[in-house]
């Protein structure tokens, strides 16, 4: 390799990037037309977190050396990290066609197909890469999360113990060992590993979505909670919606039954209330067991913002629920023994109303930053403006005022009802 | 700010300037101190000012000083910066962005920089020469990247944390900023008190912005107005303090990777121990 690209090499191994950037800039004025020159401005410019720039570099080294693998390799890096799946598996291809015996590329295709959540397939290239090296720590971390992510837990923990004897100082294989404990439901020893990864390298978020989940699992309900979360993760998106139309078409079934032979209402009641508090569950759980988290004083620092600012947001909701619901009585009584107005069916209205709204606010968290996100978010304001107005209209007292606010109430349910069909929606189509 | 210069006082300027009392206590000249710190918050200038004040030689030392392309010479070169230190002691050595030079051997298994760490730690200890006189001063942004050896006892036993300037010297820096130009009635405690997590170089920044507003304006109505306090607020405005990025990964550090201590003092600026049970118990609070 000629001088200034070992150089640069150097830099971008000590993280010094600006520099590595600026030697090749200089080299390729020196030397224009060097694909390796190229390709390494690309993996600076990358590490960056200037995508466009690094892909365009990228593309001028492939377009001078289109038969050098590791130039696929880092454009299918590139496009990875730009969320163009479809042409980083490409890419990864076109390295894997021509230099089939690099581990790396194995390990990169198996996270593409993770991404794809086809687990078989990344499980495959994990194998693959740990023919060509049974030491290759990423491989062997790919092969355990695909294992995982099959049901195969005992498997998983022995690659990830044996990756672990290999390089006991990766935070990778400790976060994912932290994992792998989650879905055994082993939220104590999945914390050691956790905080071992975190101690390792702090900026890990992996580990810390998984420190913050072991730490809520402490608590049982959320536990029950995680292991359905978990549970639903290692479906591939077709066996989910096979969940979701299964649950739906035995409700169906169960409401159908319950209506020929009355009688089974006893059974089935306690049924269907368990089940509308799981699906409410399956919305809220996460920042509502983030509130509670926020009474521990480690786990108030472990929360992610955007964690915190979810957990703000529900529990504002719960808690003017909890308050409304605490007026009702007595402003109920005062109506009915003193002359006051009759204000405890407002109360009661916005209690429930600000408690349905729980599932909405948490459900805008649930989808990442972007457009769909603030159709959900401007959906749940108006569906809050509406429950307010109800509120407002329900607080005169008068008869015609409550009737409004019922009306409004029923509108407010309707559109609660809908929302989980409009996510679902937006779900389906990204 | 004053714990820093006391630190640098104690262990480079003061050895230079009476190293009769330091012998009368048995006590060597040489050893290192480690600054770390946001950028733009003063490092490499203490070091600057650390220079002016020692009657001793000052090299500051820049990773492009050592690192060469063939395989060895970055380590010939660094050990011929220290044989130069040795024969000009006492003389003040200056490492600005020392973790490229000092990175962590455990991420770099396969690289020839892995020599040059080494080499680095040997001289440190004066293996290859004896470091009477040799006073080292390091500055790093990132502290977490450097290898752990380098803190032993003997290399930069002191390790300091330079914050960003508090709200008495963010007025004194806007004083020095604002002097030579036009100004009316600033209001500088208060320019003061909406500067919170500036660095110095932030404050720079935003003098030269309302600088350069003020400037416009001057073109379009044809008449030089002086700077006052609204042209600076609004110019503040303007500026996300830089320091924030770095608070956000040093804060994770200090909660998670603060076994040995070393991120207490982040961690009282940050404000997460506000008592002595917080991480009691914990792992994640040092000792």
């Amino acid at each position: 390799m000629p001088a200034p690209l070992e150089r640069a090499r150097l830099l971008l191994q000590t993280r010094r990037y600006e520099e590595a950037e600026a030697v090749l800039h200089q080299a390729l004025a020196g030397t224009p037309g060097n694909s390796q020159a190229h390709a390494l401005l690309a993996l600076a410019l990358y590490r960056q977190d200037q995508d466009e720039e690094a892909l365009q570099q990228v593309q001028i080294a492939i377009g001078l050396a289109p038969d050098h693998a590791h130039h696929h390799y880092i454009r299918a890096l590139i496009l990875l990290d730009m969320e163009r799946e479809a042409e980083s598996m490409a890419a990864i291809r076109e390295a894997l066609r021509l230099d089939p015996t690099v581990t790396g590329y194995y390990g990169l295709l198996g996270q593409l197909y993770m991404q794809k959540r086809a687990w078989q397939q990344a499980l495959e290239a994990a194998e693959t890469g740990l023919q060509l090296d049974p030491e290759d720590v990423q491989c062997a971390n790919l092969r355990a999360m695909a294992l995982v992510k099959l049901g195969r837990l005992e498997e998983a923990g022995q690659t990830i113990g044996a990756a672990l004897a290999c390089d006991p100082e990766n935070s990778l294989t400790h976060a994912n060992q932290g994992w792998a404990m989650l879905h055994r439901s082993k939220p104590e020893h999945a914390l050691v590993h956790f905080r071992e990864a975190l101690r390792l390298n702090p900026m890990l978020d992996w580990a810390r979505q998984g420190i913050v989940e072991a730490l809520k699992a402490h608590n049982v309900i959320y536990r029950l909670m995680l292991r359905y979360f978990l549970w639903v993760s290692r479906l591939t998106t077709s066996q989910q919606w096979g969940v979701i139309a299964m649950s739906s078409g035995a409700l169906t079934a169960l409401r159908t039954i319950v209506r020929q032979v009355p009688v089974l209402w006893i059974i089935a009641l306690p049924l269907l209330l368990l089940y509308r508090l799981f699906a409410f569950l399956t919305w809220t759980a996460r920042p509502l067991f983030a509130l509670v988290l926020r009474l521990d004083p480690f786990g108030r620092l472990a929360l992610p913002r955007e964690e915190i600012v979810a957990s703000n947001w529900v529990g504002a909701c719960l808690l003017v629920s909890l308050v409304s619901l605490l007026l009702v009585l007595p402003l109920g009584a005062a109506s009915l023994f003193a002359d006051w107005p009759v204000v405890a069916p407002a109360f009661l209205l916005l209690s429930a109303a600000a408690f349905l709204l729980m599932m909405p606010v948490a459900g805008v968290f649930r989808r990442p930053p972007g457009g769909r996100r603030v159709i959900l978010a401007v959906y749940t304001g108006l569906l809050g403006m509406v429950g307010l107005v109800a509120f407002l209209f329900a607080l005169t007292g008068a008869a015609w005022g409550i009737g409004v606010g019922m009306a409004l109430g029923m509108a407010f349910f309707l559109g609660w009802t809908l929302y989980s069909w409009l996510a679902f929606l937006l779900a389906m189509t990204d | 700010m004053e714990k820093v210069k006391e630190e640098i006082r104690i262990k480079i300027i003061h050895p230079i300037a009476h190293p009769e009392i330091y012998q009368a206590y048995g006590k060597s000249m040489g050893g290192g101190i480690l600054m770390y710190g946001p950028p733009g918050c003063g490092k490499t200038h203490l070091a600057r000012a650390t220079a002016g004040e020692v009657q001793a030689s000052f090299m500051a030392v820049g990773l492009h000083d050592v690192l060469d392309m063939y395989m060895g010479q970055s380590e010939h070169n660094l050990h011929n910066i220290f044989e130069l230190a040795r024969h000009t002691a006492p003389c003040v050595l200056f490492f600005d962005e020392v973790d490229a030079l000092g990175a962590k051997r455990s991420d770099m298994r396969h690289s020839s920089m892995r020599q040059v760490i080494n080499q680095f730690l040997s001289e440190l200890d004066g293996i290859h020469g004896v470091n009477e006189g040799v006073l080292v001063l390091a500055a790093t942004n990132a502290p977490w990247h450097l290898d752990s050896a380098l803190r032993r006892p003997g290399r930069f036993d002191r390790v300091i944390f330079v914050p960003p300037p508090d709200q008495e010297a963010r007025e004194a820096i806007l004083r020095i900023l604002l002097a030579d130009k036009p100004t009316r009635h600033v209001d500088y405690p208060k320019l003061a008190r909406s500067t919170s997590e500036f660095s110095g170089a932030d404050l720079k920044g935003s003098v030269d912005t309302a600088v350069e507003d003020k400037l416009r304006e001057a073109m379009k109505r044809g008449i030089p107005t002086p700077l006052t306090t609204q042209d600076l607020l609004a110019a503040i405005k303007g500026v996300r303090p830089t320091t924030q990025e770095w608070f956000e990964t040093a804060r994770n550090y200090a909660i998670y990777a603060n076994q040995s201590g070393l991120y207490n003092e982040i961690l009282d600026y940050l404000k997460l121990s506000k008592g002595p049970g917080l991480f009691s118990g914990s792992p994640f609070r040092g000792n």
